[in-house]
């Protein structure tokens, strides 16, 4: 009994230790950043705020995002014209799929499956079986897609082409596009919120974000920025993140290296918080304590204290920081 | 702008940093003059090479003409805004040297020669000895640094024009001398005249060598108004994060 009790309480602690060995403070999660410029992907322990590792990847990597159990990262491998697929704990290339020809951005089904990839170079959205790499479906949409975002309940995809201006609404039933909402020039990103009942879509060059009612697809609202002293030209709304909760969103403003905080119940700017250089995406942590900004120029990421609304450290990662994504 | 231009020009916004041969000699007095001077890297001869090009009158600058010499896949920005970096009180038409300890240390600040690491540093202790005004006096020395990476900055854009326009004009006298050099060799009666002919072949080929040098090093030449970009931000943020 007594053996036993010790065997069992060693075996315990075996476990325990592997455990700890295996993952590492990850109270806040770990921040995977693409640098584009770099050819590799940085993760940032958001516990200590260090950077712990680089991961070499295929050319150009930009769009990155995970499976909703954190345990695999998703990432565009845009000038090696496919996706590769890294182990979260292990940093190791488990496989790589298809993506049609230089994938930027994509959008994973709420389930997990399929990933949803937007093809730059051959105005198509390709759908992809991330279980055994099979095509799902090629999609034609508007020229130069971008921007991914997929409703909550996975029903709904909308592409935002660069060139048409469009947000293209794509039934995920049927595969084909089921609307079309002109938005202003170069749309980068599109997001939903939470419940489903809101979709933003950023332009670059437009230099506002469109606040869409999904329910039938016209604009609510469209925020516009103004920051004392940065020209108009500079405000380049890109990646949006909204909380959980509903009540507030983020815009980062590219080259104006700001992050906008939106009340999104008013739909009006709250303050503008000063990041690093071109901030590009954003990605909260699990928690939605912190939310993390890639500043493409100045080649780091800034971590947002998201209840004080402060900016409260900058972390160098590799050049030309793109994407992000926080896995717990 | 079709894709691959913009996908070039977002590639070349990160650029790393390479050194610059236009900085301004560091009048480094003080606790500056001691720091370590960064080292040189691939483009520093290219780059040294043509520095007289992008740095020549100051008075040039006025006479510059805009956009359509610029041969930079970036777009031309005229001027930095304080407030890309800034969010503190505001710089504009601050007298910084008016403040003898800012306007020492603002040249040391804002040349390429000192470290950031170093910088930092510098930022750090002049905050610890401020005095009770530390914050206005880091306002102003953020305005010194502005203000002057800002002055260096637009008078590399306007040498990255003349540049431009060197290559347009060798361009020119390369064809002009190869038509020269067809009419000499056919022409060529004796020795003197083939001695005359090889003479301009050897001329066309060392234009040819300039002109090509000169290309290759369009890239890093258009980085240089993004790196003192870098470096203002870099500057602003420590010299922010010194404040209370």
């Amino acid at each position: 009994m007594t053996r036993r009790t010790t065997l069992s309480a060693g075996l315990a602690l075996a476990g325990l230790l592997v455990a700890l060995e295996a993952a590492p403070a990850l109270a806040d999660g770990r921040a995977f950043v693409s640098n584009e410029r770099d050819h590799t992907v940085s993760v940032v322990d958001l516990t200590s705020m260090t950077l712990i590792e680089t991961i070499k990847t295929g050319r150009r990597p930009r769009g990155i995002t995970a499976s909703p159990d954190g345990k695999l990262i998703y990432l565009c491998a845009s000038d090696d014209n496919r996706v590769e697929v890294y182990d979260a704990q292990t940093f190791k290339l488990v496989k790589t799929l298809r993506s049609g020809p230089d994938p930027e951005l994509f959008v994973l089904a709420p389930s997990g499956n399929p990933l949803y990839i937007a093809n730059e170079d051959d105005n198509m959205v390709t759908a992809v079986n991330v279980e055994n790499n099979e095509l799902v479906a090629e999609i034609p949409v508007g020229v130069e897609p971008e921007g991914m975002g997929v409703s909550p309940d996975g029903r709904y995809l909308v592409n935002t082409s660069e060139t048409t201006n469009m947000a293209h609404v794509i039934d995920t039933k049927t595969n084909e596009v089921v609307e079309n909402v002109l938005v202003d020039s170069r749309p980068r990103y599109a997001q939903f919120n939470h419940d489903g009942k809101q979709l933003w879509v950023s332009s670059e060059v437009g230099g506002t974000v469109a606040v869409i009612d999904p329910a039938n697809w016209k604009i609510i609202k469209k925020i516009s920025f103004a920051i004392p002293g940065v020209n108009k030209d500079a405000i380049q709304p890109v990646g949006i993140r909204i909380t959980k909760d509903g009540s507030k969103a983020f815009i980062a403003l590219g080259p104006a290296n700001r992050v906008a905080v939106v009340d999104t119940r008013t739909l009006e700017v709250e303050k503008y918080l000063l990041v690093g250089q071109r901030v590009w995406q954003l990605a909260f942590s699990p928690d939605e304590k912190l939310l993390i900004s890639t500043n493409g120029n100045s080649n780091d990421i800034s971590v947002i204290d998201v209840a004080s609304e402060k900016v409260t450290k900058s972390i160098a990662v590799g050049r030309l920081p793109w994407g992000v994504v926080v896995v717990p | 702008m079709p894709a691959f231009a913009r996908h070039a020009r977002r590639r070349a916004l990160a650029s790393p940093a390479p050194p610059s041969a236009f900085d301004p000699p560091a009048r480094a007095r003080g606790p500056a003059s001691g720091l370590s001077a960064s080292r040189p890297g691939p483009h520093l001869l290219a780059l040294a090479l043509f520095a007289p090009l992008l740095l020549a009158a100051p008075g040039a600058q006025a006479a510059a003409p805009t956009g359509s010499l610029w041969p930079c896949i970036q777009p031309r920005v005229d001027n930095l805004a304080a407030a890309q970096m800034w969010d503190g009180p505001p710089v504009e038409g601050l007298a910084w040297r008016d403040d003898a300890r800012v306007a020492d240390l603002v040249p040391v600040l804002a040349a390429r020669r000192t470290p950031l690491e170093d910088a930092d540093k510098l930022v750090e202790s002049f905050a610890r000895e401020a005095g009770p005004d530390k914050n206005q006096r880091l306002t102003l020395l953020f305005a010194g640094v502005f203000d002057q990476i800002n002055s260096l900055r637009s008078r590399i854009l306007a040498g990255i024009e003349r540049y431009a326009q060197h290559q347009i004009d060798l361009s020119t006298r390369i064809k002009d001398e190869s038509l020269k050099l067809a009419q000499a060799k056919k022409a060529a009666a004796n020795d003197a005249d083939k001695a005359k002919a090889a003479e301009l072949e050897k001329e066309i080929l060392w234009d040819t060598r300039i002109y090509d040098t000169r290309s290759q090093s369009v890239t890093a030449v258009c980085e240089s108004p993004v790196i003192l970009e870098q470096r203002a931000f870099a500057l602003a943020r420590t010299i922010r994060g010194a404040m209370d």
